[in-house]
């Protein structure tokens, strides 16, 4: 007896229960869902800008990008699941086996091998870059494999470097300083470069490594057959040379004694951390611990002659042309652009031709100093009318090119030098940049545009492309700290300290400078034009006036010279860092879309492969989820008002917050009280045009029609008690959910109209009808052209149709809001008369002038 | 011979143009003019909920638009319908048909003889009948077609 009126009791209850609270908590899972939806597409659009190679990224910004797309994701599926009622949980395991997938190849590492302290050059080669670094490693490929010349030397290993920084107990805080540092802030940048390089000067080498890196030297002297041998000490880092160009970042000591080799051990490995080091070491993404560097001790040549050669012309890559520069002297007056150099162009193998360009100007040469270091003299008088090569030597150096070229299978750039008996010596080889196709294909453009004045004509063109934007003349080092944004580079000489803005400027001029320095080298890395040796330009360009450089024909021009800029940009395709090949790989993980068509019998959270799928399926049964839930709901009368309206139709309004003018109290609520954006909008569209619908009841009629087993199933009678008599209107501010049905036409539109174009969407599902088949086939479709006429997606099925829009902003939204009132009130009842497809066009023109009357919508 | 029945001569409600009761005179001529060539000069009218409320008879579209003050003379005004279409035409024109139609008085069922259908189109004086099987309307009977089917039985005597 008891349990019988309980039983009673709790269905009373279920009956009388009002589904508000419970719609709001689910409500507002679908607006997180949304909001987050909108989030992970976002940062997945930007990986994919960033993954395209036109842009600079460190690595932490793949991990933080991934970190939250993976946290978006997340809480997709967890809103979804409060959307669903826990009908989605199974979406949890395509996503747990992406994530795991993902942070498995975030977290893959360069390893540093255990090696011995130091390994002598001739027994390395390019397997032992992990040990050795790029630099020494190559060279020890030259040595070993190829049999050229190279000084003897060893080099001291990463490993090395590991057991140093472990005996003095830094690596936490230089990981620390890394990570922090922001490098886009010069001051900042300075002082934490010179606080770390302190940390690792300061430190003290373990006995063993000491012992070991002396023995090694003492081995070299002997080899040299020097006791007293002078050595040049060379960063070797793990990617220097050979994956993105560290070019010139790293400190090198020359002609250092052998009081002096620990201490500038010391220097090499604390130049790692030098500002402009640092800096391109953040900006290229590589890991804390790939920081490991290598150190090679070299026997130093006492150079009469030395240079660089590349085994291509980058301005030419296609023809068989080497270069070669050289100066009196030590190579590093070449390599740093500072003085004038003599240049030769070899080109064709089997009958070369030299093309020499002797300048002729060098005045000043740097040497090493008998007690250690090196100094700046100047060029003896016999030499300075000379050439610093005689063309069998240049013959000989193109010959090295050529077998280095075919050896290593990519175009190089070489370091040289001679000593005093004219003995060559190779001191690197790495693979030369080349600008990109695109860039290269700069062609039929007329040189010189009509009407713009020339500032600049001629020069050496570094890396070819146009740029634009004000000048930035850079004395000092201290003038790179405000470098504009877009700013075009001015500077004496091509000092690679200056490689640090590169990635802000539109363009580099310099009066001195080579197209094989650190500088151009650094330019074509980040596909900056640039054009050097124009001798003037810091004369004639001051700071801030616009320019427009082109580094196609060498000229600059004033002003912004928009037929210039126009020619193709070239995006460079063969940047490669390591940040980037990470993030590629991570979105080849996330971003592929398996779930393409919902209909499929594979949309399930089963079929979810990646992310992105998950995402899809998500946001595609999110609306859906939310569009029953408005029709499933039951909502009792002390959570409506009726809204007081001209149209003869019955409209109870639910509103969720802040739909409704706050102090509006009672059980009814005017139309101009609401404050719902898409239902403001929505209800303009319904009441713009006199409405000449029917009266709500009017039972004269007594033959009916019943079309029986065609008829809609939305008059079901069970469907029908719900919503048959009343009309729900649910909303908030910027969501509404608008549900019409008279007779047997129904019709919903659900709406999100915020501030963020990424979250809106509209949707509008219109169905049902009385008459036969055909009428209301032809309606539907009559419908859908017109909606379809204002940019909605729509897909027809029999007699039932869904339109869509999504990713709009508030005022394109909210016009076409309007079209959709105008049609579910004028639309209604009309697949009466829809007689043949002559009644459908008359219609359709019909209604289209009554929406153009009142809707601003350019079409 | 047996005369044929009804249903034999039925007009399926398909077939025919329809128009809600709230329709206007406009609709309705765009409707008859669409239709015209089918041979189907009448509209159906029905309400919200699919009942059939009226029909839209020729006469009755005409009376639409004929203008008030012809309404006050006898046969034979010279009515111009240049002017009919200038003077006040928009106003009727937007008018509903529910103010035109007529009245739906009668029906047959389907499976009455032809002849019944003829009586009552007499009786009541209708050109057309609504033709209901049990209690669902599935078509109309035109008196053209009867008269049709009663010659021809007669013909063939």
């Amino acid at each position: 007896m008891f349990d019988f009126f309980s039983k009673r009791r709790q269905q009373k209850a279920l009956r009388d229960e009002d589904d508000k609270a419970l719609f709001i908590e689910r409500y507002t899972a679908f607006r997180e869902l949304l909001k987050n939806n909108n989030k992970v597409l976002m940062t997945m659009a930007d990986m994919q800008e960033k993954a395209s190679g036109a842009f600079v990224f460190d690595r932490a910004y793949v991990h933080s990008s991934y970190d939250a797309v993976s946290d978006g994701v997340k809480r997709i599926i967890d809103n979804l699941n409060v959307l669903g009622n826990e009908k989605y949980k199974a979406l949890i395991h395509p996503f747990q086996k992406s994530d795991k997938a993902i942070r498995k190849h975030l977290a893959a590492e360069v390893a540093i091998p255990k090696t011995d302290y130091v390994i002598p050059l001739k027994e390395l080669g390019k397997q032992t870059v992990a040990s050795a670094g790029g630099k020494l490693a190559y060279l020890g490929e030259l040595a070993g494999v190829l049999g050229l010349a190279v000084p003897p030397g060893f080099v001291v290993t990463t490993y090395a470097y590991q057991s140093f920084i472990k005996h003095n107990q830094i690596r936490d805080v230089l990981n620390e300083k890394t990570s922090k540092v922001d490098i886009r802030n010069y001051d900042e940048l300075t002082a934490t470069s010179q606080e770390m390089q302190e940390l690792v000067r300061n430190g003290q080498i373990p006995a063993d490594l000491e012992t070991a890196i002396l023995d090694a030297y003492r081995d070299t002297c002997e080899r040299a057959g020097n006791e007293n041998l002078k050595i040049s000490v060379r960063s070797s880092a793990i990617h220097e040379d050979i994956m993105a160009s560290f070019a010139g970042q790293y400190e090198t000591a020359l002609n250092t004694p052998a009081e002096d080799l620990l201490t500038q051990y010391k220097n090499v490995l604390a130049s790692q951390f030098t500002p402009r080091a640092l800096f391109y070491y953040k900006d290229k993404g590589f890991h804390v611990d790939e920081m490991a560097m290598a150190v090679g001790v070299l026997a130093m040549v006492e150079s009469k002659v030395s240079g660089i050669m590349y085994s291509r012309d980058p301005g030419s890559p296609r023809d068989d042309v080497i270069l070669i520069n050289a100066v009196w002297g030590l190579g590093a007056y070449a390599v740093g652009g500072v003085v004038p150099t003599d240049n030769y162009r070899v080109s064709g193998n089997s009958e070369p031709k030299i093309i020499r360009e002797e300048t002729g100007r060098q005045e000043v040469m740097l040497v090493g100093k008998p007690e250690g270091g090196t100094h700046e003299i100047p060029v003896p008088k016999e030499w300075l009318e000379k050439p610093c090569l005689s063309n069998e030597q240049i013959l000989e150096l193109a010959s090295y090119a050529r077998k280095l070229e075919t050896h290593f299978g990519q175009p190089q750039d070489m370091e040289w030098a001679m000593d005093q008996e004219s003995r060559f010596y190779l001191l690197q080889s790495r693979q030369l940049r080349l600008p990109s196709a695109g860039a290269l294909a700069e062609e039929e453009r007329s040189r010189v545009p009509k009407g713009y004045k020339i500032l600049l004509e001629g020069g050496t063109i570094a890396c070819s492309g146009v740029g634009a934007g004000p000048v930035y003349v850079v004395n000092r080092e201290e003038d790179l700290a405000d470098f504009p944004e877009g700013g075009v580079l001015v500077v004496r000489h091509t000092h690679p300290e200056f490689a640090v803005v590169l990635e802000k400027a539109s363009a580099v001029v310099s009066d001195i400078g080579t197209v094989l320095g650190h500088l151009a080298t650094v330019a074509r890395e980040y596909n900056v034009p640039a054009i050097f040796n124009t001798d003037r330009a810091t004369k004639i360009l001051k700071t801030g006036m616009q320019v427009t450089v082109d580094a196609g024909y060498a000229n600059v021009y004033e002003g912004i010279v928009e037929e210039v800029l126009k020619s193709t940009k070239a995006d460079d395709a063969s940047k490669a860092s390591p940040a980037l090949e990470q993030l590629q790989g991570v979105l080849q993980m996330i971003t592929p879309l398996n779930l393409t068509d919902p209909r499929s019998p594979d949309f399930t959270p089963k079929g979810c492969e990646t992310l992105h799928d998950i995402t899809r399926f998500a946001h595609e049964v999110s609306l859906q989820a939310m569009f029953d839930l408005s029709k499933e709901s039951h909502f009792a009368e002390r959570s409506t008002k009726q809204l007081v309206c001209e149209v003869p139709m019955q409209w109870w309004v639910i509103d969720l917050e802040d739909g409704i003018k706050k102090g509006v109290t009672g059980k009814k609520v005017r139309s101009d009280e609401i404050v719902s954006i898409p239902f403001r909008a929505i209800w303009e569209g319904m009441t713009a045009l006199p409405w000449k619908g029917p009266p709500p009841v009017d039972t004269k009629g007594f033959l009916s029609i019943m079309f029986g087993a065609t008829m809609d199933p939305s008059i079901d009678p069970s469907v029908r008690k719900r919503f048959a008599d009343k009309n729900y209107i649910i909303l908030s501010k910027h969501f509404c959910n608008l549900n019409s049905r008279l007779g047997f036409h129904f019709s919903t539109t659900e709406a999100y109209v915020g501030d963020n174009p990424n979250e809106n969407y509209v949707s509008f599902i219109f169905k049902g009808g009385a008459a036969d088949a055909d009428r209301r086939v032809r309606r539907v479709q009559f419908v859908g052209k017109l909606v379809e006429e204002f940019d909605f997606r729509i897909e027809i099925k029999d007699d039932s149709l869904l339109a869509r829009l999504e990713g709009h902003d508030q005022d394109y939204l909210t016009e076409r809001l309007k079209v959709l009132g105008h049609i579910i009130i004028h639309t209604r009842q009309l697949d009466m008369v829809m007689f043949n497809d002559s009644m459908v066009n008359w219609y359709y023109q019909d209604l289209l002038k009554g929406i153009e009357s009142f809707v601003k919508i350019p079409r | 011979m047996e005369t044929k029945k009804v249903k034999d001569l039925v007009i399926p409600l398909t077939d025919y143009p329809h128009m809600p009761y709230w329709g206007t005179l406009r609709e309705a001529i765009v409707q008859l003019n669409v239709s015209f060539e089918t041979g189907h000069h009448t509209v159906l009218v029905f309400d919200e909920a699919y009942k059939l409320v009226g029909m839209l008879l020729e006469k009755d579209m005409l009376q639409g638009l004929e203008p008030k003050f012809a309404q006050h003379y006898e046969n034979g005004v010279p009515i111009l319908w240049d002017e009919i279409l200038k003077s006040g035409a928009e106003e009727r024109l937007g008018r509903p048909i529910k103010e035109f139609m007529s009245e739906v008085k009668s029906s047959v069922d389907a499976e009455d003889k032809i002849l019944k259908a003829s009586h009552i189109m007499l009786n009541d004086n209708v050109f057309i009948l609504p033709v209901m099987e049990g209690d669902k309307l599935i078509g109309v009977v035109r008196m053209g077609d009867v008269l049709h089917e009663i010659t021809n039985a007669l013909l063939e005597l």
